[in-house]
């Protein structure tokens, strides 16, 4: 089984600033990804032990999540360590919040719901620089982002141009195209998250041996996964992206 | 330490309220007894930080979504 069968990719790094939380959801599970004060990011269920408000509407500072709610706050290890309302109350470590493993590499933050005792594996194929493309929310099952993701064709990964050199495999939640055309060797990177069911997240990477993508480059990938987005939620399955 | 005991009186599930209750009781690190529990009143007896004991409170006020409280009364031990 490979490594990354249970990390799950559920946001582009750079979607998530520092000092701030986002919402999300994996295997319909609620989760909240935040990034403390130092920038590191956390996977936690998206509950407030108080009264169930999701801690994705509360706000970061510092080393702390509080809730939007009545401001309980919690530190990096999941533990409440504030009672706004009882200042001078010597706080339980029962009142703790659901952490999940969390990792970042590849230009993504990853999520295991279980302890996990290594970090997904970064594809070999994955040299140069990362450059985040997009993520987006799509809806049409995991598996059927995934199939379609890797049967697309785009230049400059289009089959007919690429010579042969082509490749396309999936590892876990990634689906990983690579080119190699005079000398140079793209990647082009999908992770996929499995919201529920029937839905899922996209989220795109590029890792390129130059800097020739940035940009212009980036944007033309851009346009492909939204288009990629609306062929998957409006049926047309069997067509291709341009 | 403080030790209380709620009368809540309204429409219950009893199982269904009584796995809030303890639920609520152990993320706010109290003891809990339950010696009555019917579909119209229960009884709970909690032990621990007052300040908890009142978050005990509001809590099992409002209750799980299929039981509706409409009444608390509180007395020492």
């Amino acid at each position: 089984m490979s490594e990354n069968s249970n990390w799950y990719p559920v946001a582009l790094s750079d979607g998530v600033e520092t000092g701030s939380s986002s919402g999300t959801h994996l295997l319909g599970e609620e989760i909240v990804i935040w990034r403390d004060g130092t920038g590191a990011p956390h996977v936690w269920e998206d509950r407030c032990p108080h009264r169930g408000m999701r801690l994705s509407f509360g706000f970061v500072r510092s080393d702390r999540i509080a809730c939007l709610y009545h401001g309980w706050q919690y530190g990096t290890d999941g533990r409440c360590l504030a009672v706004p309302a009882h200042p001078n109350l010597k706080v339980p470590p029962s009142i703790t919040v659901w952490r999940h493993s969390c990792h970042e590499q590849l230009g993504m933050i990853w999520a295991h719901f279980r302890e996990a005792t290594g970090a997904p594996g970064i594809p070999v194929e994955a040299t140069g620089e990362v450059l985040p493309i997009r993520s987006l929310h799509i809806d049409c099952p995991a598996d059927v982002l995934a199939e379609q993701f890797a049967s697309f064709d785009i230049a400059p990964f289009n089959s007919e141009l690429a010579d042969g050199s082509r490749s396309t495999r999936r590892d876990g939640s990634l689906i990983i195209v690579t080119m190699q055309n005079g000398g140079l060797s793209e990647t082009l990177i999908g992770g996929v998250q499995p919201l529920d069911e029937d839905h899922s997240a996209l989220h795109a990477v590029l890792a390129v041996s130059s800097g020739d993508y940035r940009g212009a480059g980036q944007l033309h990938f851009v346009r492909f996964v939204e288009k990629l987005r609306d062929q998957l939620e409006t049926g047309g399955r069997s067509s291709r992206a341009q | 330490m403080e030790t209380v005991t709620f009368l809540f009186t309204g429409r219950f599930e009893t199982a269904s309220f009584a796995d809030f209750a303890r639920h609520r009781a152990a993320r706010l690190a109290l003891s809990a007894e339950m010696p009555d529990l019917t579909p119209s009143r229960i009884r709970i007896t909690v032990s621990g930080e007052p300040d908890l004991v009142d978050a005990f409170e509001m809590a099992c006020s409002l209750g799980p979504i299929d039981c509706l409280v409409a009444d608390v009364v509180r007395r020492p031990g």
